[in-house]
């Protein structure tokens, strides 16, 4: 995962990508956010480009939380917006359609974003 | 062909393949080497893939997304491609949300604009 230190992004117990929540609500269910439709994108998207790089993909995993902790999960389970398919946003807000950032690949988009592809390393934190 | 949800029965036998272009695009900005992309409006590829998503019947429709990005168990077995630039795997992630309001907005077997269980 390169020399970054990411455990600032991914041993928070508070969410580091609060805009970001908004915004996938938005997108998975059009709940409606605060201010302006795109105000919670441009912010997401702020929040994402302020994490280093290498670190965006193992933010988002931290973001999101695993499927069995709803407790330890920057996402809430809502009527009619279930947290899978929040979950299902979080893996690919980096993509061009979304945020448009680059990697610790070096590109849009993120890998091994199933929870079984998770490292030890992140697991334990 | 009724209630059935099978690839050739109650769903095309690829199914979603005109999604290709679109989740390519929108996963890595790249487009599928030797088809032009249209912009124009009704043919992008954003219109053909959620016209095909449309035509599925509502019921049929994650399933049909569930063949597109194939199971686990047998990765070999999926509509999507490793395209140069682009692999199976982030693809496989946006292809999940097709159905869900900013994409393609169509009700599925929930009755509701997304698909749940599709990690299998």
């Amino acid at each position: 995962v390169g020399s970054e230190d990411c455990t600032p992004w991914t041993a928070t117990p508070i969410t580091p990508l609060p805009s970001c929540r908004d915004y996938v609500e938005q997108q998975a269910c059009r709940i409606e956010t605060p201010g302006p439709p795109y105000l919670a994108k441009q912010q997401c998207c702020g929040e994402l480009a302020n994490i280093p790089q290498q670190c965006r993909c193992q933010a988002l995993r931290f973001f999101m939380g695993r499927k069995s902790r709803p407790d330890q999960s920057g996402l809430m389970e809502l009527p009619g917006c279930p947290r899978e398919v929040q979950m299902d946003f979080v893996r690919i807000l980096v993509t061009p359609g979304f945020c448009n950032l680059t990697t610790v690949h070096n590109t849009p988009y993120c890998l091994a974003m199933d929870e079984w592809q998770w490292n030890r390393q992140f697991c334990s934190s | 062909t009724g209630q059935y949800c099978y690839a050739g029965m109650g769903l095309p036998s690829n199914p979603l393949e005109g999604c290709r272009e679109y989740v390519a695009q929108q996963t890595c900005g790249v487009t599928i080497a030797g088809s032009p992309v249209s912009s124009e409006p009704g043919d992008t590829p954003k219109d053909r893939c959620c016209q095909e998503l449309d035509e599925a019947p509502q019921h049929c429709r994650c399933e049909a997304v569930r063949y597109f990005i194939g199971r686990r168990s047998h990765p070999d077995w999926s509509v999507l491609k490793d395209l140069p630039g682009c692999p199976k795997e982030p693809q496989r992630d946006f292809a999940k949300v097709l159905v869900t309001p900013g994409q393609c907005n169509v009700l599925t077997v929930h009755n509701a604009p997304y698909c749940l269980g599709l990690d299998i």
